[in-house]
């Protein structure tokens, strides 16, 4: 079978609603499966990233998330969720978030979970209201639109690991990376970093990192999953706010196959779209575009279509 | 309110300040350096930060006063508008704010001394003229007053109550506002330079469109409240918007406005139809596209986008006519040009 033929028997089967929620070929046989998770309470696309395999593990048992070949970063998906472990450094960080997000839909929930250093108690678990690029100096607020309570602190990314602890502080060594990359493709709300203690004055990292036991590091985000699980909960809930797009998608795609618009036809076709459907909650015939002929006729008929439309109050 | 006050260093020390936090004692404190670095940034969402918007506590440093656009004004030669606070608690969907700004996070300016400052300032420049002052065009003027108090010490200011400072002769405040959060002006006597005015909207559209906003019938009652208190008070119909039963929606409008306020009392009658520069509307669709007002009224006239020419006019014409049934002239600003279309009116 074609993958373009494969893709199509896929669509049939699933719910409209679902179907961009693809994560390159591997993610069409485990969308199914992500359908019947009882832990997922939205159909909005979540990105987790962690630095190392400790973080991830619990979160890819938990999530029951399948490996993905061929990729660039280590990538788990469930077709909803997807992981990618990035290695050590907000460079590492920084291109693993921006090639994954690349193939997921614009918008989608992005998260960086991993472990800081604080003089916080071990195990604590805290949300990030700014995070500091130590390097550059460079400031981020995520916007703290989705409630939680988890308490907040402000995240200084370092390019060495750090043995000074403050009390307002979290020292780890991503979130810059991280953040810098994922506003590219989404929303400063949606986009958040979420740390647990991992060191602090009582129980010092060494600077050559030698105290970081995978299975600590492991228990530690384990530990933390039901908050973690109701914080992206609680960012779905506010995703869901974001305007749909997807019912114009399919007959605005289907149209500028079958004919040739320039790009500001396709841009004016776009808008009249989301017009019509606003006006009357539903598109026009599919057959419209051949009974008019050109695409620019089939954009002057539909302006004069919503011309004379009015709104009852 | 949200569970998140951002902080500016330079405005912590400000008694406002302070009494705004001490008011959110479970708030989260998060100290910054300039509102800017919250507020300005690209990559965030109107319409996600409207459904739980934090709070900003900033200190303004410059153009606390700024001349009014043209038309906006109610028969004054110098007119400026001031903003104590950017953004509104409520959430009209045809604001211009939310074309305007990154962010729907209130920021609060608690400097508010300087702004009385700039006003006196102002006003001596056109000393022996009238110079109006608006507030109210880049957030409600009343709606936050609980928190932010600053109405209660413009109040002071121009009643000349406050004993520091006080407003010159000349200076003359507008406070626009869709709140019925009233109970401090009723307790204070009537400035005669200061105008209550009220944007008001026949009930259908603002239950649809002006959401979290006081109904009609609040607004109708705060107005009569205000009015029998002895202030004055001004009708600001503005946006109109088009709807199918345009004519019934707004004709019962001004028959329950009639029926309700002393007309013969009431300092100035505003109104202008749905507009919205084209940068900010094309901003505006993408936060809303399926919303339906926004996809009748696109019609694009010098960079301005509206209802169509023919529309605006009869919509204008209609209001206007109406309005001066029992509004007289010099009472009476719209925001749009509307000399060739007002027929003799039957009565004023």
């Amino acid at each position: 079978m074609r993958l373009k033929d494969f893709k199509r028997s896929v669509h049939r089967i699933l719910p409209t609603s679902n179907q961009r929620f693809f994560y390159g070929q591997q993610c069409f046989a485990l969308s199914y499966r992500t359908m019947a998770s009882p832990k997922i309470t939205s159909a909005t696309h979540t990105l987790l990233h962690t630095a190392l395999m400790a973080e991830a593990r619990p979160l890819i048992n938990y999530y029951k998330l399948q490996s993905l070949s061929d990729q660039v970063f280590r990538t788990w998906s469930n077709g909803l969720i997807t992981l990618v472990v990035s290695g050590m450094g907000k460079v590492k960080a920084a291109s693993a978030t921006a090639v994954t997000l690349d193939s997921l839909p614009r918008n989608s929930i992005c998260l960086n979970i991993g472990i800081a250093g604080s003089d916080q108690p071990i195990g604590q678990l805290l949300r990030a209201h700014c995070i500091v690029d130590a390097a550059t100096k460079q400031r981020w607020y995520p916007q703290l639109t989705a409630t939680s309570d988890i308490p907040t602190t402000s995240v200084c990314t370092v390019d060495q690991p750090a043995i000074e602890y403050d009390k307002l502080t979290s020292f780890d060594m991503e979130a810059a990376g991280f953040y810098q990359a994922a506003l590219m493709y989404g929303t400063s709300e949606l986009t958040q970093s979420i740390k647990v203690i991992s060191d602090n004055p009582s129980m010092p990292i060494l600077s050559d990192g030698s105290k970081l036991d995978a299975n600590f590091v492991s228990d530690l985000i384990e530990a933390q999953l039901e908050p973690v699980e109701h914080f992206i909960n609680e960012l779905s809930g506010l995703a869901a706010n974001l305007p749909a797009g997807e019912n114009l998608d399919s007959l605005f795609q289907a149209w500028c196959t079958q004919y040739r618009f320039t790009v500001t036809e396709q841009r004016q076709l776009k808008r009249q779209l989301q017009r019509y459907w606003s006006l009357f909650h539903q598109l026009p015939d599919e057959d419209l575009a051949r009974k008019q002929g050109k695409p620019a006729v089939l954009i002057k008929y539909l302006e004069q279509q919503l011309t004379k439309q009015s709104i009852c109050y | 309110m949200s569970g998140t006050i951002y902080v500016e260093d330079a405005a912590t020390d400000s008694p406002y300040t302070q009494h705004i936090i001490k008011r959110h004692s479970n708030a989260g404190i998060v100290s910054i350096d300039r509102y800017t670095e919250v507020f300005n940034p690209k990559a965030q969402n109107f319409r996600l930060q409207k459904k739980n918007p934090a709070l900003i506590l900033a200190k303004k440093h410059k153009n606390f006063v700024l001349p009014a656009p043209q038309d906006y004004n109610i028969g004054g030669k110098h007119n400026y508008y001031f903003s104590h606070m950017m953004n509104c608690i409520y959430d009209c969907r045809y604001c211009f704010l939310q074309g305007m700004y990154q962010s729907a996070n209130h920021v609060v300016f608690t400097n508010y001394s300087d702004f009385f400052e700039k006003i006196t300032e102002t006003s001596h420049q056109h000393s022996g003229e009238p110079v109006w002052f608006f507030s109210g065009y880049d957030c409600d003027s009343l709606a936050l007053e609980p928190v932010t108090g600053f109405m209660h010490a413009c109040l002071d200011y121009f009643s000349g109550s406050s004993g520091k400072l006080v407003a010159p002769p000349n200076a003359y405040l507008e406070i626009r506002t869709k709140s019925t959060q009233i109970r401090n002006l009723l307790r204070h006597d009537p400035i005669p330079n200061c105008v209550i005015a009220y944007s008001l909207s026949p009930h259908n559209i603002a239950d649809q469109l002006e959401h979290k906003t006081p109904s009609l019938e609040k607004r109708l009652l705060a107005l009569e409240k205000l009015q029998t208190a002895g202030w004055k008070i001004g009708l600001r119909f503005d946006p109109l918007i088009a709807a199918e039963n345009f004519e019934q929606l707004y004709g019962e409008l001004f028959e329950q406005v009639q029926q309700r306020l002393d007309t013969n009392n009431i300092h100035s009658v505003s109104l202008g139809t749905f507009r919205l520069p084209k940068p900010f509307y094309k901003k505006v669709i993408k936060l809303y596209p399926d919303e339906p007002m926004f996809a009748v009224a696109s019609h694009d006239t010098d960079g301005m986008i509206g209802y169509p020419v023919e529309q605006e006019s009869s919509m204008l014409s209609f209001c206007a006519n109406s309005i001066l049934n029992f509004i007289s002239p010099d009472r009476f600003y719209p925001c749009q040009d509307v000399s060739t279309i007002i027929q003799c009116p039957t009565t004023v």
